[in-house]
């Protein structure tokens, strides 16, 4: 069956994807209906499978989201697990209430950043122009286009951690993990340093955030310090603590 | 033994950053090492609490001996022995640990209201909230009041929304019980933006079940089923805590269908914010939770009449709601007796920057700012002088020292050119440029602008683009009359709060620091020594020892110099980071 988004809607507005998608489902079969047979062909002619390009999405919906007749998306090596992941996403919402934020921040999740493949995955089954996807993810700044580094380092640039010296501490940073200028995540994909516009951590600025481990009061050099216990791999901040 | 041993740990995001959990877990295992546990059971209890405002001194801990309270402040894992050997064995606290008078007097001039379970109780225990009178308030109103009686009480307190604009709520919940159908939404607005404010997010750690009972009683009285906590996505110990919160109050039937057997049903769904500051306006914030991209849209109609999926729809802010429980127990007349006329209660204020105590700090509405910087925050830090405090974040303004008497509510704040907005307050000393200042809110204001209308999109960049040749030497005249124009071109035609009040920083700066604006512009000087363009660092000989100690800090290799004789800066290679000014033991580096 097609992915189905529940959506926590209370009226028969489009509003929602489920509206959204079963409108155009019902759009769809009619359409189906009348020129069944010309379509015959085309839906059974295997779709070309591109690895890493894309094919245009022509915007023609009535040839997607058919039961059984899902076009593959471009697919990696990984294939087996990667469709079990996406599988994994859809049917959650397919139980629950989401939308596609909500799926955008569980792809971000699994794979830490928004991979193409994966959009267009989704798009294929939720019948949902990839446009849509990439019109939220580019507006939120939560979302990520292009891979990220093992560790995530974030500073703060909130007005507590500038008037401490934030800029003092990511300028060392970038410094430190030669990361090239205009860029974010360094070439060995080890380290990405990315700024966020406040943790609410005000009182102990300026604030560090290794991974997920909150860092207070920092100095250059008391960063330099973890750098290096991160570099030699001495610890592991995967936790609040 | 016969004793009753409580032990309170702060595990706010703060508390935590300081080594909170290894604390406790160390308390733990010494009180079970030292057998006290097994001698007096249940009566011995380590609890996490959340943020009590004075996040500076964490770890803090509250040593409670039969009633007898005990504070710690800068506790460490390796201190916890000692403690537990002196003064839970011995009854003798350790004296040189315990909190000092700063501490009492940060808290002695605040009057908690929202703030005063914060640090009581254990936001990871639903009985813990309860036994301190929690969920009374649902019972009150549930089974004693009709829903209009509930919106008359929060009227009569005076109630105004602590999100930043000051709309009273009771008006507003009004509005929407008039609304016609059975279909409403009530969200709670914890999309916490503005850089330098972290009131929801200490709120929301350690208290949740206040914003929760707020959530259940504001629905009853405007007859909503659903409702919608958004969240920052920034904030994970917050949502952990929430989510765990929310659970515990579905067992025990205070959230779901008939609520207490009353036939209220209410249900409470988390939707987490991707980053996005406009999200924080009302209407960008349904659509985010619709699932679109966060632009706000023209009001009318006001989310109250067309809201979330087209519905009669809420918005309130966690301080707002966490105040509601707090006034159906103690009742409206309580609440209005604090406060000024127009602006009753208290309110959360995030007091940091250089300041000395900086936290979060509760007052009651029309306190002069003075005495919270002064009396509460204990002045400027490394004794320097206070130049101006920054109130409203991005949206807010400089209120200067000149007027630093000026009484804090919505009208005499906004009287002198700032806002209440959520409750940031940054306090600048003289070593911070008012026009580095205004273009650090610009550069933020103009990242965040959605990009829907053109006024602030274009208008924002615009006034940037001009903040930054000011700071880098490139000002020209008029510049500051360009500023003007265009910041008040930008504050009357743009669509929605984020594009107008975008302009208020630069306004207020130039309107108190014009001074400092023409030194830029005129004199290429920076005075406050921040904007880098307008620096250069030099090494005076004479004080110079040749310790290579600056030599060795400076990321650009801009030092040269032989050991024991006077070091140069070759200037075209110096970056202008300040790192050899700060390292130097011997003033022997000149900045200017």
């Amino acid at each position: 069956m097609r992915g189905r988004l529940h959506e926590w809607s209370h009226d028969q507005e489009k509003t929602s994807i489920l509206h959204w998608g079963i409108a155009v489902f019902s759009n769809v079969w009619k359409q189906l209906k009348v020129a069944a047979e010309l379509h015959a062909a085309e839906l059974s002619r295997p779709r070309a499978c591109q690895t890493g390009t894309h094919q245009t999405h022509d915007g023609d919906i009535f040839k997607t989201g058919l039961p059984g007749k899902i076009r593959r998306p471009f697919l990696s090596q990984e294939e087996g697990t990667m469709e079990e992941k996406l599988e994994g996403i859809l049917a959650r919402y397919q139980e629950n209430e989401g939308n596609l934020i909500s799926i955008l921040q569980d792809i971000e999740n699994e794979f830490g950043f928004l991979r193409e493949d994966a959009i267009y995955w989704f798009s294929e089954r939720l019948d949902v122009p990839p446009a849509k996807f990439y019109g939220i993810a580019t507006f939120y700044a939560q979302f990520h286009l292009r891979p990220r580094g093992k560790n995530v380092i974030t500073a703060c640039c909130g007005t507590a951690c500038h008037v401490k010296g934030s800029e003092r501490l990511i300028n060392s940073l970038v410094k430190e993990l030669g990361i090239a200028q205009g860029d974010d995540t360094s070439e060995d994909l080890k380290f990405t340093v990315e700024k966020v516009n406040c943790v609410g951590a005000c009182s102990i600025a300026p604030v560090i955030i290794i991974n997920k481990t909150v860092n207070g009061k920092m100095t250059p050099d008391k960063l330099m310090k973890e750098i290096k216990t991160l570099k030699e791999g001495k610890r592991e901040y995967t936790d609040y603590i | 033994m016969n004793k009753d041993i409580s032990i309170k740990v702060c595990m706010g995001t703060g508390g935590i950053a300081a080594g909170g959990v290894q604390v406790m877990s160390s308390f733990e295992k010494t009180l079970a090492a030292a057998g006290i546990k097994a001698s007096v059971e249940k009566n011995c209890s380590v609890h996490k609490v959340g943020c009590r405002g004075f996040c500076a001194r964490d770890v803090l801990v509250d040593v409670i001996i039969n009633g007898d309270k005990s504070t710690y402040q800068y506790i460490k894992p390796d201190m916890v022995e000692r403690i537990v050997t002196e003064h839970i064995l011995e009854g003798a606290p350790v004296s040189d640990w315990l909190v000092k008078d700063d501490y009492h007097t940060f808290h002695d001039k605040q009057v908690k209201v929202v703030l005063s379970d914060c640090g009581e109780v254990d936001p990871e225990d639903i009985d813990s909230y309860i036994s301190r009178g929690g969920y009374e308030a649902t019972k009150k109103v549930l089974t004693t009041m009709t829903p209009q009686e509930t919106i008359e009480v929060i009227k009569a307190s005076g109630l105004r929304g602590r999100g930043g604009a000051g709309f009273p709520t009771g008006v507003k919940w009004d509005m929407a019980i008039k609304a016609p159908g059975p279909v409403k939404y009530l969200i709670c607005n914890a999309d916490e933006g503005d850089p330098g404010a972290f009131m929801d997010r200490s709120v929301v750690e350690g208290n949740p079940h206040a914003v929760i009972e707020g959530m259940i009683i504001g629905a009853y009285a405007i007859g909503a089923p659903y409702g919608y906590v958004y969240i920052r996505a920034e904030y994970p110990l917050a949502v952990d805590r929430l989510h765990l919160a929310l659970r515990q109050a579905k067992e025990r039937g205070l959230l779901g269908k008939n609520i207490l057997g009353k036939g209220f049903d209410f249900n409470i769904k988390v939707k987490l914010g991707a980053g996005a500051f406009v999200c924080g306006e009302e209407t960008a914030l349904i659509a985010s939770i619709e699932g679109k991209r966060g632009q706000p849209r023209a009001k009318p109609p006001f989310p109250v009449q067309k809201g979330l999926w087209g519905k009669p729809t809420i918005i309130n802010n966690v301080e707002t709601l966490a105040n509601v429980p707090y006034i159906m127990t103690k009742g409206a007349a309580w609440y209005a007796s604090m406060g000024t006329e127009k602006s009753k209660g208290t309110k959360v204020f995030a007091l940091t920057g250089k300041i000395l105590n900086s936290g979060l700090i509760e007052v009651p509405m029309g306190i002069p700012l003075k005495e919270i910087i002064y009396d509460i925050g204990g002045g400027i830090e490394g004794g320097r002088r206070l130049k101006a405090v920054q109130t409203g974040g991005p949206s807010g303004g400089c209120i200067p020292a000149s007027i630093v008497d000026t009484p804090v509510d919505y009208e005499s704040l906004g009287k002198v050119g700032s806002i209440m907005g959520s409750g940031g307050m940054v306090v600048l000393d003289e070593t911070d440029c008012m026009v580095n200042v205004a273009k650090y809110f610009l550069e933020f204001t103009k990242s965040e602008s959605c990009g829907k209308c053109v006024p602030c999109r274009v208008g924002t960049k615009r006034l940037l683009e001009i903040l930054t040749r000011i700071t880098e030497g490139r000002g020209r005249e008029g510049d500051i009359d360009l500023l003007e124009t265009l910041s008040s071109d930008v504050k009357t035609s743009s669509l929605c709060g984020l594009g107008q009040t975008a302009p208020n920083p630069i306004l207020s700066t130039i309107k108190y620091y014009r001074d400092e604006y023409e030194a830029h512009i005129y004199e290429k000087r920076c005075p406050a020594g921040v904007c880098k363009d307008l620096l250069s660092y030099s090494i005076l000989d004479e004080f110079c020892k040749g310790c290579t100690a600056c030599m060795r800090v400076c990321p650009a290799g801009a030092i040269v110099g032989e050991k024991k004789k006077p070091h140069k800066i070759i200037q075209d290679i110096c970056i202008k980071c300040g790192a050899c000014f700060e390292t130097c033991k011997f003033k022997a580096i000149k900045k200017g």
